[in-house]
């Protein structure tokens, strides 16, 4: 049996206590101390009890009384007639006497719901601090103190009910009450003082998307969303998956207000809710401001037109460094021991695809100035749609490294597989795909013969097809790299919860992090008391639990998978998957 | 167990245990020997039943079932010599294919020579092959000229197809590499080939493989694609054609076998002499002691054997099918 006692009840007079009680889960949950004055009337504490407000799965009732020993005053015994169709059915008496820990003595049914030996668990905690915390309690911290991982969740029951009953300590009941009363002012002004800019804000965004929507969602949005095959082309180009991310976290905000309009959600769950729309709201918001900033610094300086006629330079020098590198891998590089027909083979069609690289960047010549100021009218749109565009013009310039790497990629892997069968028939065996195993088998002398000729080319060739390989492999990687940080920078942008970390820099009480129980010295005779404190959450894990992106992707195998992908030829991305 | 093995028609051999001294059993008997089996029931070496011992215990009439060199054959010193021609022939017909490929390279032997050569032999290698079979009563089927024929094309079209990229395959590798790479190659030949045996260590494939390996490392050594093909299609007839005809001339009898055997080493040491004095002594060496020594050898091994079988070996198949 769990008793809740809010830490501002100790001190205080007899009375009766008010409060949720669960006989199943055995959970009873003291909010308040009601001391019967002279004039107490039935009818306002039926008010109290019996509002509207407090109507629901969470029943509020008076659950015992509380006797103050100290205090030297006393409380009729049983509460009067009149009120007593208030009462719960089940009994709690609470006594103080010399100790801080009151002595807890469940009565009426309770008793056929527990056992003797069912430990008393009295756990004092602070109203205000629990009713501040706006988001989830998620008890994942227990300091050291042993809490069952059964036990926390009859912990979320209990803060849930109380944040249920939230109206009932923020309105004045014209009756003696012990509870906290100054949670709601501090939060009321704090928390609207950043929620009414948003608001306003979310509302402007909705009006303006709102029209657009309705009308391309009718048109060919849709229609293109749902084509399978569209959307495959489309998740390729960095461009299209950032857009359409954004349009997604746009709809997010449309569709909830929206639905706004329409029913009340439940409390706790719209609590969070709201925070992730004011999160995606905010985050469009920043995005689009950055990337009007770095449009408008773009322009101002006329980087835009520097950047093009540098371009072409650049590369210029990249393709006569790439044909010098050639030259050098056609000769004998590093004394390396390179069949050296294929070798002059594989240079000069590398040097042929060169050729061409250079023509195609003579055509591309004339429109790079309009793809480099699109580049940055794209800022408009968001930081991190001109960062896609710049990562997918990036992709595009190095197309030449790609399809060098595709080919020597492909060569390789067709080289490795060639060795690796011929090597089973070397040792005259071979693999059963059947039973997924090598068995060995009777070979014909002709199938030996032609096993060794091919396996003595292959193997003698292999050195020199994986050196381009590797060669080419370093260059892929190295643009892979710089593209996998503009990736990383347009997934932090875009996921960046701005709303939250605000929330948490301006009012961090509202966001809880955690509990964290403390045992209280024991007393014989006295049940167990553990004191819960609401721990602030940290900044990391704001950005952790608020983030608009979930990645669950475990970095270690993708890295060993990479490594292997790597070693076998297979290709990495795009085709293969993961993005380094 | 026996029982049911039986009825499924496989009866369980105990094989033989070769080192006793390092038998985990034997050495549980020293230490549990104390522990008495006091039931008057004789002891089982089950563990299904509780006879009043420990899991441990190995009872005194355990070493009863103990046997010792079971499955020893008795060698003959002349029939052993006798059957050893087999290594001296292959080892000759590797050292007369270095010697070919030592004649090739030095310009002494012209590929169009080597390759009518090769031609010819493999012709008269072929009525041979036929008549040795008549000989020995097997009959002869019709597609199997066909099934030669076919080998033959195989053999000849992708050796003079692939000639041009064999012959430039190792030119930027080290010669001493490959001729050591060579000689690894065919000393592993040597080692696992197929002599008649049925050891584990025997794979017919492997050797015709790792000679074929050895050969392409030299014939790209070579310096015109004639000669690459020449050598290659020559060393397809020493490994994979001489070893079959070889066999079928020495089934037919005995004489025969003496004949090729010491024929093969004459010439192999006379082709040797040729090229080098000290490499034909040694082979001369060699072949002295494979055929008469070694089997000396192995004669007087004979005693130290010590095999012991018994009930804690491991059960081998053995399928009466």
């Amino acid at each position: 049996m769990k008793v809740f006692l809010p830490r501002c009840c100790l001190p205080a007079k007899s009375g009766w206590l008010v409060g949720w009680q669960d006989l199943d889960q055995k959970i009873v949950c003291v909010f308040s101390v009601l001391h019967p004055t002279q004039g107490l009337k039935t009818s306002e504490v039926q008010t109290l009890l019996q509002s509207k407000l407090h109507t629901g799965t969470y029943k509020l009732g008076i659950l015992g009384k509380w006797v103050n020993s100290t205090a030297k005053d006393s409380v009729g015994d049983v509460p009067s007639n009149s009120i007593s169709n208030l009462l719960q059915d089940c009994w709690v008496e609470m006594t103080k006497e010399d100790t801080d820990i009151p002595h807890v003595d469940p009565q009426g049914s309770w008793n056929n719901h527990l056992t003797q030996s069912e430990p008393q668990i009295l756990i004092i905690y602070d109203q205000a601090h629990i009713l501040k915390s706006d988001f989830k309690v998620v008890s994942n911290q227990s300091d050291g103190d042993s809490v069952n991982s059964a036990e926390q969740s009859d912990f979320d029951v209990a803060f849930s009910a109380l944040r249920f009953h939230r109206q009932f300590f923020e309105k004045e009941w014209g009756l003696r009450l012990t509870h906290s009363t100054s949670i709601s002012n501090k939060r009321v002004s704090v928390t609207s003082c950043i929620l009414t800019p948003v608001w306003t804000l979310l509302c402007l965004i909705q009006l303006a998307t709102r029209t657009t929507f309705r009308i391309c969602r009718r048109s060919c949005f849709s229609r293109v969303c749902q084509n399978e095959l569209m959307c495959s082309v489309l998740q390729y180009p960095t461009i299209s998956s950032q857009v359409a991310l954004r349009i997604r976290h746009l709809n997010a905000v449309c569709i909830h207000g929206e639905a706004s309009e329409g029913k009340e959600s439940s409390h706790c769950n719209d609590q969070q809710y709201r925070g992730r729309v004011c999160d995606h709201a905010l985050s469009l918001v920043l995005d689009v401001f950055l990337g009007v900033a770095v449009f408008l610094f773009l322009s101002k300086g006329n980087y835009t037109k520097k950047l093009a006629t540098n371009l072409i330079p650049f590369a210029d020098y990249v393709a006569t460094e790439l044909q010098d590198l050639l030259h050098w891998l056609m000769g004998a590089p590093a004394g390396l021991k390179l069949n050296r027909p294929l070798d002059e083979f594989l240079g000069r069609f590398f040097l042929y695809h060169i050729q061409l690289w250079i023509g195609y960047l003579y055509i591309l010549r004339p429109y790079l100035e309009l793809i480099t100021w699109c580049i940055g009218l794209s800022g408009c749109l968001g930081l991190s749609v001109l960062l896609a565009l710049a990562s997918d013009t990036l992709s595009m310039l190095t197309f030449h490294i790609y399809c060098f790497y595709v080919y020597a990629a492909r060569l390789y892997r067709l080289q490795l597989y060639g060795l690796g069968s011929l090597w089973r028939l070397f040792r005259g065996k071979k693999w059963n795909p059947l039973r997924q195993r090598v068995d060995s088998c009777q070979y014909n002398v002709d199938q030996l013969f032609l096993g060794t000729l091919l396996f003595t080319i292959l193997l003698f060739l292999l050195p020199t097809t994986a050196l381009y390989y590797v060669v080419f492999t370093a260059f892929r990687m190295a643009v892979l790299t710089l593209q996998g940080a503009l990736t990383k920078v347009i997934t932090t942008i875009s996921s960046f919860p701005l709303f939250s970390v605000l929330l948490q820099l301006c009012n961090g009480e509202s966001m809880a992090g955690g509990i964290t129980f403390q045992v209280l010295p024991q007393v014989a005779g006295r049940p167990l008391c553990l004191s819960v404190q609401v721990v602030p959450v940290t900044i990391a894990t704001v950005l952790e639990r608020h983030s608009l992106q979930q990645t669950t992707q475990d970095e270690l195998t993708s890295w060993s998978m990479l490594g292997t992908k790597l070693l076998t030829g297979d290709l990495i991305y795009p085709w293969g998957g993961n993005r380094p | 167990m026996l029982d049911r093995a039986d009825c499924t028609g496989v009866t369980l051999q105990h094989r033989s245990l070769h080192t006793c001294v390092s038998s985990p059993y034997l050495q549980t008997e020293v230490l549990q020997t104390t522990v008495p089996h006091t039931s008057t029931m004789p002891w089982r070496k089950v563990l299904y039943e509780d006879q009043g011992c420990p899991d441990n215990y190995v009872d005194s009439s355990f070493l009863e079932q103990l046997q010792k060199n079971l499955n020893t054959r008795s060698y003959d010193y002349w029939n052993t010599v006798y059957e050893s021609g087999a290594v001296t022939d292959h080892i000759s017909a590797t050292c007369l294919f270095v010697v070919t490929f030592v004649y090739l390279e030095a310009g002494v032997l012209s590929p169009k020579l080597l390759i009518l050569l090769t031609v010819a032999s493999c012709f008269l290698g072929y009525i041979a092959y036929a008549a040795c079979t008549v000989h020995l009563g097997e009959t002869v089927h019709k597609s199997h000229l066909w099934i030669v024929i076919r080998s033959a094309v195989v053999f000849l079209l992708f050796t003079y197809s692939l000639s041009p990229i064999l012959y430039t395959l190792t030119e930027s590798v080290s010669t001493d590499t490959i001729y050591a790479m060579t000689v690894f190659m065919f000393a592993g030949n040597i080692l696992v080939f197929d002599y008649g045996t049925t050891a584990a260590i025997v794979s017919e494939s492997t050797s015709f493989n790792l000679a074929m390996f050895g050969s392409m490392c030299l014939a790209s050594r070579l310096t015109t694609v004639l000669h690459t093909f020449s050598i290659v299609s020559f060393a397809v007839e020493v490994f994979a054609l001489w070893p079959e005809l070889r066999r079928k001339v020495q089934a037919t009898h005995r004489g025969c076998k003496m004949g090729v055997s010491c024929g093969s080493v004459l010439v192999s040491v006379c082709a040797v002499w040729s090229v080098s004095t000290v490499g034909a002594v040694l082979l001369g060496l060699v072949h002295f002691v494979v055929t008469f020594l070694c089997p000396r050898w192995l004669i007087q091994l004979q005693p130290y054997k010590n095999n012991i079988q018994g009930p804690w070996d491991e059960v081998s198949i053995v399928d009466k099918m």
